[in-house]
């Protein structure tokens, strides 16, 4: 058992930077995961079929053409559109800490009966220290601010489209099937 | 993860005759039965899928609360 302030809302620096740093990317790879499964249902045909190859949903265009005939082509529906890829591209974190050095005590085990060696190898307690931190309230007040040590500004940038979403799409503009129908 | 810029570079249809990329909205591909190419004025005959469209039509609604819930504020 631990004491010191972990009752009072203090926890570790780090673990208060890591918490919303965590869920960004969290929410960041749930959203890619979405992402996936969006792209499979709309671009392509029983895509959750094991062992089958899955089939690319496509669009059929036709037009005549200047000797007179009809040229029918079809176009992966995906190539067509833009696709709509949220992604977490900047996330700000403003946050004031304040900052307290503590000690831990590691308190001994109580004595056991059935612990032959217990005499033996007496436990001593620990005494370790270290800063640990809780977040303060964000208000104009100068008291409110006066509590806290640290203000901290944490961001995160995430690019736009990956790469390889760009050459599937460049890849799918090349594929069109060509017909020439005589009217 | 290697990113890039251009997003919509890609996306649309090369017309057959003039090669202007013609852009569409998932509400053309689900209203629409042929497209005009805005260069040329070649008018294309569209063939979309009656599932597909439903499929689009959902995924359009979607965009569109997305869009409108993008900001906000506590």
């Amino acid at each position: 058992m631990r004491k010191g302030l972990y009752s009072t809302g203090a926890t570790k620096l780090k673990n208060i930077f890591l918490a919303p740093l965590e869920a960004v990317i969290q929410a960041d790879i749930d959203l890619s995961e979405r992402i996936t499964q969006f792209i499979m249902n709309y671009g392509f045909d029983n895509w959750h079929e094991k062992g089958k190859m899955p089939k690319l949903k496509m669009v059929s265009f036709s037009y005549v053409n200047d000797q007179g005939k009809i040229e029918v082509f079809s176009l992966p529906v995906l190539s067509l559109i833009q696709l709509p890829l949220l992604r977490i591209k900047d996330a700000h974190f403003d946050m004031k800490v304040k900052m307290i050095t503590v000690d831990i005590d590691e308190q001994a085990e109580p004595p056991s009966l059935l612990d032959e060696d217990a005499d033996l190898k007496p436990k001593i307690s620990q005494r370790q220290s270290g800063i640990k931190a809780f977040l303060t309230p964000s208000t104009s007040s100068n008291m409110e601010t006066m509590k806290s040590n640290m203000k901290v500004r944490l961001n995160m940038v995430d690019g736009d489209m990956p790469g390889g979403i760009i050459q599937l799409l460049a890849m799918m503009g090349e594929i069109n099937n060509i017909k020439e129908i005589e009217l | 993860m290697k990113n890039s810029k251009p997003k919509d570079e890609h996306n649309g249809l090369e017309c057959p005759t003039c090669r202007f990329k013609i852009k569409f909205t998932m509400m053309d591909l689900v209203m629409k039965k042929n497209i005009s190419c805005p260069s040329c004025q070649l008018s294309l005959n569209m063939d979309v899928p009656v599932d597909m469209k439903q499929h689009l039509q959902e995924i359009s609604l979607a965009e569109q609360m997305v869009r409108e819930s993008s900001s906000f504020s506590r």
